[in-house]
């Protein structure tokens, strides 16, 4: 997406909070990129994506929870059904023909959906609609304990009102893999009947402004839009900032000998991706001990963790 | 809040008509849900999932309808937008309009209409209607709505006390054991009063109905209630919610 209606406010917002970052204090941490599968008419079952949920309430969850990321697709308020939790690989949000819809003319402020008049295209919508899924974020698992150890920040973007100090979860949309001029968007409308774009692959391909901010704790709905049928994998990494300093790798306020243990397995040479065994993750690795945030854990970062031990 | 701090209020903002209720707290910011409980009977009441009252955090507490005041300090940039959709909404094009938002604000409440204390099978076809009954504006002329946006910014509503006055058609379906948002408007400044009637067919008890008013207070900027130095009146909460 273009950066030209929001991008002076935003970069300033994020060039601020990344100079924070440097010094002690809010401390960023990033999920592992997580991909979503959206079948839209596509076949089911789908072998690699075997659990379709359609035609019911169901969200991306993405909280941060002691301490770590746990992005899951959560099928929810399923009649007889309960809530259950689903690996984003086994899931396929599915897209059925009654998201299909063809528009004569495209409404003002909504052409970075990337349709055409008379053309038919996709949307899962932001209400509740008998016959589709209806599919939202959701960081609500996040217990009282989760939410106090997030850092308000300003993320600086008026989409959606992320222009002021809260526990933000940033949601950035890396990457879409999908049919053959095939756009993705994601969208909500405000009660005034405004469109707030945060994503489309349509408008200006995919920036750092593809992005959606949402409060830690809340669980909110938008639109998602398709413009070809077929199977879409969207990539998505969340971020936010902690109160914790980088190197207090349990969250628990110090950086101290359980910390010290997890760092021979993140170390490598410089500008070599950390190797750690399962389930540490590299990502895991630099959350904790990347200190100079230059994308490995090298001496200079053991320097600046050896400075931070308290024992 | 005391008698004492509420008269300061009505002196303030020209509340005229409407007595609010004697003791109340002040729901300023968060979330919370518009509840629609039933055991043995309805029980309307307002769930705080995580919001500030009266200045204090709180967590998973419950209301009685008129223990806790909804504060309404959004007002729409530009008013009323244009078009003959909106005219539920009460009032002309670009008149002075406030908004409690279906997409939770900072520093604001985001209020939803919940039933999920109502267990799947309770009701027939798990559904549950709730109808606008009264609304009691500040001035006796405002109008309430109720409505949604759709993904290409179609308005769509639920409830209106304006067009053709109240009916039984000012009524949406709650899903039992789901949880919505909508957008509310109010056209003018004060303390509003709102009844609804929760329905349904109960698989043991048969139709039934029942009622409760909940309290909206419209607000010119957010930092209002707090210049007031309300204090701390916590006489409605009902403890942890179930």
């Amino acid at each position: 997406m273009t950066r030209r209606l929001i991008a002076p406010t935003f970069i300033a917002g994020t060039l601020a909070l990344l100079a924070a970052t440097a010094a002690a204090g809010p401390t960023l941490v990033q999920s592992e990129i997580t991909t979503f599968y959206f079948g839209v008419e596509t076949v089911t079952p789908d072998p690699d994506h075997p659990d379709t949920l359609d035609n019911c309430h169901t969200d991306l969850d993405v909280p941060f929870l002691s301490c770590d990321w746990r992005p899951e697709v959560s099928p929810n308020d399923v009649p007889g059904g309960g809530d259950r939790q689903v690996d984003p690989e086994d899931a396929l949000l599915y897209v059925n023909s009654a998201a299909r819809i063809t528009l004569g003319s495209i409404p003002p402020g909504f052409e970075f959906i990337g349709i055409t008049p008379g053309v038919p295209f996709w949307v899962l919508p932001q209400n509740y609609a008998a016959g589709v899924l209806w599919l939202g974020f959701s960081s609500e698992t996040m217990s009282p304990a989760d939410r106090a150890g997030l850092s308000e920040w300003d993320p600086g973007d008026p989409r959606g009102g992320a222009n002021v100090a809260a526990k933000w979860i940033r949601i950035q949309l890396v990457d879409v893999r999908g049919p053959a001029g095939g756009n993705f968007s994601l969208w909500q409308t405000t009660g005034m009947g405004q469109a707030d774009a945060f994503m489309s692959t349509y408008d200006g391909g995919i920036t750092d402004v593809d992005v959606y901010h949402v409060l830690a704790g809340s669980h909110t709905h938008v639109n998602f839009g398709f413009t070809q049928p077929g199977l879409y994998e969207v990539d998505f990494r969340v971020s936010t900032y902690l109160v914790y300093d980088r190197g207090d790798t349990d969250c628990d306020a110090d950086v101290d000998l359980d910390d010290f243990v997890r760092l021979p397995e993140c170390v490598g040479g410089p500008d070599e991706a950390p190797a750690p065994a399962a389930p540490v993750t590299a990502q895991n690795c630099l959350n904790w001990f990347d200190f100079d945030q230059d994308g490995d854990v090298d001496l200079a970062d053991y320097a600046v963790f050896q400075a931070a031990y308290a024992g | 809040m005391t008698g004492m701090v509420k008269g300061t209020f009505i002196v303030l903002f020209g509340v005229g008509m409407l007595a609010g209720p004697a003791t109340a707290a002040v729901l300023q910011s968060g979330h919370a849900d518009l509840g629609l409980g039933y055991e043995e009977g309805w029980d309307l009441h307002i769930h705080v999932e995580h919001g500030m009252v009266d200045g204090l955090p709180v967590i998973d507490e419950e209301y009685e309808p008129d223990a806790l005041i909804i504060l309404v300090p959004n007002k729409l940039l530009g008013g009323r937008p244009a078009g003959a959709a909106w005219d539920p909404i009460g009032n002309g094009a670009a008149a002075d309009t406030w908004l409690l938002s279906a997409v939770q604000q900072v520093g604001m409440p985001f209020v939803g209409i919940g039933a999920e204390e109502i267990a799947p099978g309770g009701f027939v076809n798990d559904e549950l209607t709730l109808t606008l009954t009264q609304v009691v504006s500040p001035s006796g002329a405002g109008h309430f709505a109720l409505y949604t946006t759709d993904g290409f910014g179609q308005p769509q509503f639920g409830m209106s006390s304006y067009e053709g006055g109240i009916t039984a058609a000012d009524a949406i379906t709650v899903p039992a054991g789901g949880h919505l948002h909508f957008n509310y408007s109010f056209t003018e400044l004060g303390l509003w009063a709102i009844t609804f009637e929760a329905s349904g067919t109960h698989s043991v008890d048969g139709p039934t109905a029942g009622s409760g008013t909940y309290y909206f207070h419209v607000v010119p900027e957010p930092a209002t209630l707090a210049l007031l130095g309300l204090g701390i009146v916590l006489a409605g909460r009902r403890g942890k919610a179930r």
